[in-house]
């Protein structure tokens, strides 16, 4: 079995689908890169269940039939950097990222599925967000980690967001 | 503290506590669920007013009604909930939409409802999360996954509507008696603890001990907190082998 890549069209995808599989084990990756739709308490109900209609509901059924199937399967998920540390004016996506992040950790968990996530700052290369896709497939020991792809923006709080309110 | 407050998920388990222990501290409480009988019960206990509906159901508005019935709000506790015993590969797509739909679609409509009248009177949303949506439980995979977006969006509404002068927090309680694990239909029966794991601080955490962490960020000593979550689970998350502890030395 090769690579299967499915979720959000978009750069990143397609860089994705045209990297050769570094392994000749079953490989899925998973992309949740939705357009970003604002801050989650503006957006309607309705379309908070339409962003993860689009992405994290498919991403589940994805894996679902991974692990009925017995595996084994290693798997990626790339979502918004505001999957782990919230970004608000971001904040659809980051709920939906972290619904995304904790797919891939009880999947780590499963039996017959190795997963990680990539969490990467929309300012990032699809080329990068492949390389780091690429790694964790490749270790056999990364299991239900996730890599930040954000140059460290989020490695501690920005100066800029303490003085904001001084 | 006199306060107008919301329980959603009101009638049994934590949100029954959560009615009585803020009713005990001065709040007129509206009491929200499924059942009237249960309802109107626990709201005659503590003084408050029923309010019936399925929180899923997009044309029920528990804020609207509790609102017209208390003359403003103050709280809105939401706390309804649901959980599939399903792993990964046993989540169905019937389970995953109703997970969805109660516990971060009905969060999300019922905050977004909450928020003029919050901001009118300077108050608070509580959300009931799990320490499932902090570390994920694999046996429990969809309810996990949908606990960890309602700690993302309390975080998200905190620094949203913070401005406004409204503060979001959640709650994760761990296994709690009586709660979700003992009051769910099918799981084990009422009162009931036996095969549960013993936390580190020895005892089993009881619905009051949530309502009182509740009542405190619901009250005026945490007017500066906002955009937390707090494990009320007597240690479980607090070490890869405390959740498989043995009980006090």
């Amino acid at each position: 079995m090769s690579r299967t890549v499915i979720g959000t069209e978009g750069p990143v995808t397609r860089a994705l689908r045209d990297a050769a599989p570094a392994e000749a084990s079953p490989e899925l990756v998973i992309v949740g890169l939705p357009e970003p739709v604002g801050p989650v308490g503006a957006l309607a109900t309705d379309a908070l269940a339409a962003l993860v209609d689009a992405t994290l509901t498919p991403a589940l059924a994805a894996l679902r039939a991974a692990a009925a199937e017995g595996g084994p399967v290693r798997v990626a998920i790339v979502c918004p950097a505001g999957a782990v540390l919230p970004d608000h004016r971001d904040g659809a996506r980051s709920v939906v990222g972290a619904g995304l992040a904790m797919l891939a950790e009880v999947a780590a968990a499963t039996p017959g599925l190795a997963a990680n996530v990539v969490a990467a700052a929309d300012d990032v290369s699809p080329a990068e967000v492949a390389a780091a896709v690429e790694f964790a497939l490749a270790q056999p020991s990364l299991n239900g980690a996730t890599i930040r792809l954000d140059g460290g923006r989020d490695a501690a709080l920005a100066a800029e967001t303490r003085a904001e309110g001084d | 503290m006199s306060g107008r407050a919301l329980v959603t998920g009101g009638t049994s388990g934590i949100g029954a506590a959560i009615a009585r222990r803020l009713a005990a501290d001065g709040w007129r409480v509206a009491v929200a669920g499924r059942s009237a009988e249960r309802a109107e019960a626990i709201a005659a206990e503590v003084g408050g007013v029923a309010v019936v509906g399925d929180v899923a159901d997009p044309a029920h508005d528990p804020v609207a009604l509790a609102v017209d019935a208390l003359g403003g709000l103050d709280c809105a506790v939401l706390n309804a909930g649901v959980i599939a015993d399903r792993d990964l590969p046993g989540t169905g797509d019937d389970d995953w939409s109703r997970l969805l739909a109660v516990n971060v679609l009905a969060v999300h409509r019922q905050a977004r409802a909450a928020h003029p009248h919050l901001a009118a009177s300077g108050g608070s949303i509580l959300l009931t999360a799990s320490d499932a949506g902090v570390w994920g439980e694999p046996a429990i995979a969809g309810y996990s996954i949908t606990k960890r977006m309602a700690l993302q969006l309390m975080r998200c509404l905190a620094a949203e509507w913070g401005p406004d002068g409204i503060r979001v927090n959640a709650l994760c309680p761990g296994d709690t008696e009586p709660g979700m694990v003992t009051t769910t239909a099918g799981r084990r029966a009422p009162g009931a603890t036996d095969g549960w794991l013993t936390p580190p601080l020895g005892a089993i955490v009881q619905a009051a001990d949530v309502a009182g962490a509740a009542a405190f960020l619901a009250g005026p000593d945490a007017a500066r907190i906002t955009g937390v979550g707090l494990l009320v689970d007597a240690g479980m998350r607090a070490s890869s082998t405390g959740w498989q502890g043995e009980g006090p030395r």
